[in-house]
C-alpha cells in the first residue's frame, strides 16, 4: 500500500492543527521521505522457492510427532537457519534439501499382499520423487549429435515450431529437396504459394555475463518400472494366461477408474515416470453432445463471460490438488494459461473466435529454484484443465517422477555467439526455397532473457530422453497485428554442444556446401520430378575423383 | 487477494492442523514483508534470508498467535521486525541492537547506488532519530501501514504512535531549513 502525502498531511494537522503554518516545509520533506523510499520487489524466483520450502515444512510439521517437552521451534529452526544461510551461496543445497524432503504421496501402490492388493509404499519406497544425483563429466554422450556413450545414434525432436508463416514454409525436408532439384517452381505445387515469413528477432539489450565454462545438464530418470509381476499375479486370477510364466516382466502402466458421477480415470506411466489424471469421460455431462445443429452447438459453446477469474480458476485447481494430496513442493506458484486470449483478441468476429471450456492452470517446475521452459518456450510443469461449465478440474497432466542425473558440459561463455543464434534462429537461406519465393520478414522483439532450464528431448537407444539444460529464455515482447505467432518465448541452451546442434535444426537438411547428386542414389533425375530421392545429396568430398 | 476475515480464516484451519492453508497467507504478505525487510537492510539476500525465517517463524509458531492481541499481519511484521533485530544482532554483537539502520550504511553501501537516488540526505536526517520514531516514521510513510498496525506491531497505543509520527516529523522540518529542504526536493537522483 503506497502512502500518499495527502493522507500523511491530513492526519498531521488532525494530530496537530498547527503544523499547517509549516505546510511550505513539510511539503517538500514528506515528498522526499516518499520518493527515496527504497523498493525492491522480491524475484519470483526467490517467492516460488521460499514457497516449497514453506509446504515442505508444512508436511513435515503435520506428519511429525515431537517428543514431550520439545518445541517444533528447538528442534528446526536450527536446520532451517543453516540451510537458508547456505542457500544464498549455493542452489545446488537447495536441490539436495528438496530431494531428502519431498515424497509424493499421491499415487504410489504396491500390490505385493493377495489379501490387500492396494498398499502404500513406506515413503522411502516412492517412486515419484525429486532427487539430483551427480555423474561425472560429458556422462551423457555426445549432445552435440555424434555418438552418444550408448554407441547409438543421437537425435532431438525438436517442437520450436510456435511460428505460422507463409505456407512453404511448412517443412524443412521439402525445402531441402526442392533447394537439391535446383529448379522447382511454385507452378509445380497445389496451393497458389504465399508469402514465406522469415521471423527476424531483434534483441537490443545486454546479454548477461556467461561466466560458467562447464554448465549441469540434467536427465531425468524417467523410467521407474520397479514393480515386478510377481506382485500382482495372484492378486487375481485372469483364468486363461499364467503372468508368472512371462520371466522378469514388470509392471509398466496402471490405469485406475471411477466409476461414480464425476469419476476420473488415473494413469500411472511407470516407464514414463508420469501421472495423469483425466474426467471419466461417460460420467461427466456433455450437453453439447447431444446438439444436432449448429444453433445448438454454439449455444453451448463457452463464452467470454462464461470463463471465471484467474482467482476462480486458482482456487478450483489447488483444491484438487490439496484433496488427492498431490506434492507440489518441487513447483512454483500457479499461473492460468491465457495463450487462447492472443487469438481471441485478434478475432475480428468474436462470436466465432475460439474459448476453450476447458481452462489451463499450469503449476511452473522449479529446479533448483528455477523455472523450466519447455522448447516452446512454454513453462514446463503440471497442468491442471479446470472444465469451465462444472466448475471442476477435468483433467491433471505432468505429475513427473524428478529424479535427475546431473553430468557437466561445456559451456556456453562468448555472448556473441547467443546473439549470432538469435539472429540465424530458423532463418531458412533463399536457397533452399523455390525460385519466385516471395519472403516477408517480420521482426519480433525479444526482451530481457532469464536464467532458466530448458526441456529438451534426446532420442537414443530406441527411447526418448529428457534433458533440462540452463538456458537463456528471451520473452517475445510483441507480435506485429495481422501476424500468427505463438511462441511465447526463445530458448537458447548454453550448453556448447547443444546450442551447435539446434543451431541446424529447423532448417533444411544439411548443405553446407554445394553438393552434386548422386545418380546411384535414384533413378529419378531432378529434372523431371523436381526434387531429389532422399540421400540424394553428397557433399563434394565424396565424390569420386575425377567427376 | 484474501481479505481479513478470510486471513483469519486460514490461521484458523492452519491452527487446527491443516498448515497447507499456510500457503494463501504466505502468498499475500510476501511481498510486504520482504519490503519491510528490504528497507532496513537494504541488501538482497539478507532480505530474502531474513524473509524465510521470518515466514518459517510463523509456519512454526502459527499456534501461539491470538487473534485477540492484534491482526495476524501486525503479528507477522512483529516476527519480521524482531528476525532483524536478532539477525543485528548476531552480525553486530557490540553494535547498539536497536539500531538496525547501520545494518545498512556499514557493508551494504552498493545497494543505496543501486536505486540510485540521493539517499545520503535522508539517511542522514533520518539516523539522527532515535530507532523508536525512525521506525515508525519508515512503518507509516515507507511500509504504508496504518497506525492501528503500527500499534499492534510496536505495542504502543494509535493515538501514541500518531503523535510521535507527527512530532518527529516536526522536529525534521524544524531542524532542516525550507531552502535545504527545497535543495533535497530537486536534487537529481544519482543515476
Amino acid at each position: 500500500m503506497k502512502t500518499s502525502l495527502e493522507s500523511i498531511l491530513a492526519e498531521l494537522y488532525q494530530t496537530d492543527p498547527t503544523l499547517r503554518d509549516h505546510e511550505k516545509e513539510l511539503i517538500p520533506l514528506i515528498k522526499r521521505l516518499l520518493k527515496d523510499q527504497p523498493d525492491a520487489e522480491p524475484t519470483e524466483q526467490f517467492i516460488a522457492e521460499l514457497r516449497a520450502q514453506l509446504q515442505s515444512q508444512a508436511r513435515s510439521l503435520q506428519s511429525t510427532t515431537l517428543p514431550a517437552g520439545h518445541s517444533s521451534t528447538e528442534r528446526r529452526l536450527d536446520p532451517i537457519l543453516s540451510f537458508f544461510s547456505l542457500m544464498k551461496y549455493s542452489y545446488a543445497a537447495l536441490g539436495l534439501v528438496l530431494g531428502v524432503l519431498l515424497t509424493t504421496p499421491a499415487v504410489y501402490y504396491t500390490l505385493k499382499n493377495p489379501s490387500s492388493p492396494l498398499k502404500v509404499l513406506p515413503t522411502d519406497d516412492s517412486l515419484f520423487s525429486y532427487s539430483i544425483t551427480k555423474r561425472p563429466d560429458n556422462d551423457f554422450g555426445d549432445l552435440a549429435g555424434g555418438r552418444s556413450a550408448g554407441a547409438e545414434t543421437t537425435s532431438f525432436s525438436r517442437n520450436q515450431s510456435g511460428g505460422g508463416g507463409g505456407g512453404l514454409g511448412g517443412g524443412p525436408t521439402m525445402d531441402a529437396k526442392i533447394a537439391a532439384g535446383g529448379n522447382a517452381t511454385s507452378d509445380m505445387m497445389i496451393y497458389p504459394p504465399q508469402d514465406f515469413v522469415q521471423y527476424e528477432y531483434v534483441f537490443n539489450g545486454d546479454i548477461p555475463a556467461l561466466t560458467n565454462d562447464k554448465v549441469s545438464v540434467l536427465k531425468r530418470q524417467k523410467n521407474i518400472t520397479r514393480i515386478p509381476i510377481t506382485a500382482i499375479n495372484g492378486s487375481f486370477d485372469l483364468g486363461s494366461i499364467d503372468l508368472n510364466s512371462f520371466n522378469n516382466a514388470r509392471v509398466d502402466s496402471l490405469t485406475f477408474t471411477q466409476d461414480e458421477s464425476y469419476g476420473y480415470m488415473i494413469s500411472v506411466m511407470l516407464s514414463e515416470g508420469a501421472i495423469g489424471i483425466n474426467q471419466n469421460w461417460a460420467k461427466w455431462p456433455h450437453p453439447e453432445a447431444d446438439c444436432k445443429d449448429d444453433a445448438c452447438w454454439r449455444a453451448m459453446q463457452v463464452k467470454i463471460t462464461d470463463i471465471p477469474a484467474d482467482d476462480v480458476l486458482l482456487d478450483i485447481a489447488h483444491a484438487f490438488m490439496k484433496d488427492h494430496h498431490i506434492d507440489l513442493s518441487a513447483y512454483g506458484t500457479p499461473e492460468v494459461d491465457h495463450q487462447w486470449k492472443v487469438e481471441y483478441e485478434r478475432a475480428t468476429d468474436k462470436s466465432m473466435a475460439y474459448i476453450p471450456d476447458t481452462q489451463r492452470v499450469i503449476y511452473p517446475l522449479l529446479i533448483e529454484g528455477q523455472p523450466v521452459y519447455d522448447e516452446g518456450g512454454t513453462k514446463a510443469g503440471i497442468q491442471v484443465g479446470v472444465n469451465v461449465r462444472e466448475r471442476k478440474v477435468a483433467d491433471v497432466w505432468g505429475i513427473m517422477n524428478n529424479n535427475f542425473l546431473r553430468s557437466d558440459y561445456a559451456g556456453v561463455t562468448d555472448s556473441e555467439v547467443v546473439m549470432k543464434y538469435l539472429r540465424e534462429f530458423e532463418q531458412t537461406p533463399k536457397e533452399y526455397l523455390p525460385q519466385d519465393t516471395k519472403v516477408r520478414t517480420v521482426k519480433l522483439q525479444l526482451g530481457a532473457p532469464v536464467v532458466a532450464y530448458s526441456r529438451m528431448y534426446m532420442y537414443e537407444n530406441n527411447a526418448n530422453d529428457e534433458l533440462y539444460v540452463p538456458s537463456l529464455v528471451f520473452p517475445v515482447t510483441n507480435v506485429p497485428a495481422g501476424e500468427y505467432y505463438y511462441r511465447s518465448s526463445i530458448v537458447v541452451p548454453l550448453a556448447t554442444d547443444l546450442l551447435g546442434r539446434f543451431q541446424n535444426i529447423g532448417r533444411p537438411m544439411p548443405l553446407a556446401e554445394p553438393g552434386v547428386v548422386d545418380p546411384a542414389a535414384t533413378t529419378d533425375t531432378p529434372e523431371a520430378t523436381g526434387v531429389t530421392a532422399p540421400g540424394a545429396v553428397v557433399p563434394k568430398e565424396n565424390v569420386p575423383a575425377g567427376e | 487477494m484474501p481479505d481479513d476475515s478470510a486471513i483469519a480464516s486460514l490461521v484458523q484451519s492452519c491452527q487446527a492442523g491443516t498448515l497447507d492453508d499456510f500457503d494463501p497467507i504466505y502468498r499475500e504478505f510476501v511481498k510486504p514483508i520482504y519490503g519491510f525487510i528490504y528497507r532496513r537492510t537494504l541488501h538482497r539476500e539478507t532480505a530474502e534470508d531474513l524473509t524465510s525465517v521470518t515466514f518459517m517463524k510463523a509456519l512454526e509458531n502459527i499456534h501461539s498467535y491470538k487473534s485477540s492481541k492484534g491482526a495476524f499481519g501486525a503479528w507477522l511484521y512483529r516476527i519480521a521486525r524482531n528476525t532483524i533485530t536478532d539477525s543485528y544482532r548476531t552480525s553486530h554483537p557490540t553494535a547498539d541492537i536497536e539500531n538496525v539502520w547501520d545494518l545498512a550504511s556499514d557493508d551494504q553501501t552498493e545497494t543505496l547506488t543501486e536505486h540510485g537516488m540521493a539517499f545520503d540526505q535522508i539517511q542522514e536526517a533520518l539516523q539522527k532519530l532515535s530507532p523508536e520514531k525512525r521506525d515508525i516514521i519508515l512503518m507509516r510513510l515507507w511500509d504504508g501501514l496504518s497506525y492501528k498496525e503500527i500499534a499492534a506491531i510496536t505495542g504502543k497505543t494509535e493515538s501514541n504512535c500518531k503523535v510521535i509520527f507527527c512530532r518527529t516529523l516536526e522536529r525534521l522540518r524544524a531542524e532542516t531549513s525550507l531552502a535545504t529542504l527545497l535543495l533535497i526536493l530537486l536534487t537529481p537522483f544519482k543515476l
